[in-house]
């Protein structure tokens, strides 16, 4: 306990150390959320995740002081006589600190969970983009509200001013928030694209891909290749599930994108494969319209 | 006199110990796209256990590799070729390698390291029954026993 008795003796000082800490490993986390920095993420990911928990911790303990202790909820603060900017602080803080703690810990916590459950790759993902959003605003109202201001602007600064600031403000951040995120389209999709021109150069009275043609060719048995005689030889007969190389015994991760969104979204990549394996399988390439309907079914998995 | 008994002390004990260390161990697959795309299919082999020569050979036959078309853009055909050869059993015999090349005949390209002499008095206990039992399913599964196989590291018995 003598992490408390040290907080409780100097709380400004050490939630300013935990603060950067927080911060630093966010940034951290956020610029290297990608695979080639996996490792750095991953442990700057859990460093911010300990840091959220241990914060909330403190929280709880018995007689913290200072800018540890959370605003208590349903707390009555006395009407202040005048609407000044440190008054306006004291009521948003409520409100500001049960977002902050809610995504923060969800960012921090989902991502200890993905590194567990695959399945939760997906809502870390979504609240990792939502954080700098949350931590934008809360920086705004910290600025607007507590930042001391130089002697001239103090007397422009009414709170009247600085609310209708804060709403445009917050107008702006869901203006932003709604508008079609800039982010590329769904990268499996753009490829089926790709197939379906193809197809369409190639195949007279193209009518569009059917996944079902393409789940009788996954599960088809061919005669070309003793050894490999289906797709599902080395992929097992469920696209979702780990496969296996039927020859080398090598572990192959699942093909259906639902379940390794990785897949079908590099065109070089499912090129060679296609190609390949269409020579192995069936001992001839594939067409275009069996590689789309092939895809398509992938796609619908 | 004393220090020159101690560094020549020293000397046999590295070199003991790098002997030791020779049974087991070969350099390890670096190159992402060696990794990657020998990866796929089987362990990305270390190219320490057979001579230049074979992956030369290897690299011009990828179409039908071991009965598979195994084929790549010429490209990272070549990447990979450059890297196999350059740190292929011969060409830098280290660890495992030494006593992999010493069954090599001169001037000759074997395919599968799984013919080596040496290999085979390793494994000479592991039968297809065993493979299917264990689930490695296939001699070439080195990661399925070798639990540091991808490391280089095949000590484990």
């Amino acid at each position: 306990m003598s992490a408390l008795s040290l907080i409780s003796r100097h709380p400004v000082a050490t939630w300013r150390l935990w603060h950067a800490g927080l911060v630093g490993s966010g940034l951290v986390a956020y610029v290297t959320a990608d695979e080639d920095t996996y490792a750095l993420h991953q442990f700057s990911g859990y460093l911010f995740a300990v840091l959220a928990v241990g914060r909330l911790i403190v929280a709880a303990a018995p007689g913290i002081r200072g800018p540890w202790r959370l605003p208590q909820p349903g707390g009555k603060a006395a009407a202040p006589a005048r609407l000044t900017r440190g008054a306006m602080f004291q009521r948003v803080r409520p409100l500001m600190t049960a977002v902050l703690i809610g995504v923060l810990l969800a960012a921090g916590l989902s991502g200890v969970g993905a590194d567990w459950i695959h399945r939760l790759e997906k809502l870390h993902e979504a609240v990792g983009e939502a954080t700098p959003w949350v931590v934008l605003a809360h920086v705004a109202v910290v600025v607007a509200l507590l930042a001391r201001l130089p002697q001239g602007l103090r007397r422009m600064a009414t709170p009247q001013r600085a609310l209708s600031a804060l709403a445009a403000a917050g107008l702006l951040a869901t203006l932003m928030g709604a508008a079609p995120p800039a982010r590329a389209a769904d990268p499996q999709q753009a490829l089926l694209g790709v197939f379906t021109e193809r197809a369409k150069a190639a195949t007279p009275g193209f009518a569009g891909f059917d996944p079902k043609r393409g789940e009788a060719l996954f599960l088809s048995r061919n005669t070309a290749n003793p050894e490999l005689p289906s797709c599902a030889s080395c992929h097992t007969q469920d696209p979702r599930a780990s496969g296996r190389h039927a020859k080398t015994g090598r572990a192959i991760d699942p093909m259906a994108p639902s379940v390794n969104r990785e897949r079908f979204t590099d065109l070089a990549q499912v090129d060679k494969r296609l190609g390949r394996d269409c020579e192995t399988v069936l001992g001839r390439a594939c067409t275009p319209l069996e590689q789309g309907d092939f895809v398509a079914f992938m796609l619908s998995r | 006199m004393l220090r020159a008994c101690l560094g020549a002390a020293f000397l046999v004990a590295v070199h003991a110990g790098s002997a030791w260390a020779d049974q087991d161990w070969v350099p390890p697959v670096t190159d992402p796209a060696t990794l990657k795309e020998c990866g796929e299919c089987h362990m990305a082999f270390q190219p320490a256990f057979l001579p230049a020569r074979s992956w030369d050979k290897m690299m011009d036959t990828l179409d039908d590799h071991f009965g598979d078309n195994a084929s790549l853009p010429a490209d990272t055909t070549a990447a990979i070729r450059a890297y196999l050869t350059a740190n292929a059993g011969d060409v830098r015999p280290q660890g495992l390698a030494r006593s992999f090349m010493a069954w090599v005949e001169p001037g000759g390209a074997p395919q599968r390291l799984t013919e080596n002499p040496d290999f085979r008095r390793e494994h000479r206990k592991i039968t297809a029954q065993k493979l299917q039992r264990s689930g490695a399913l296939s001699i070439v599964n080195c990661p399925a026993c070798h639990q540091g196989a991808d490391r280089g590291w095949y000590d484990d018995d």
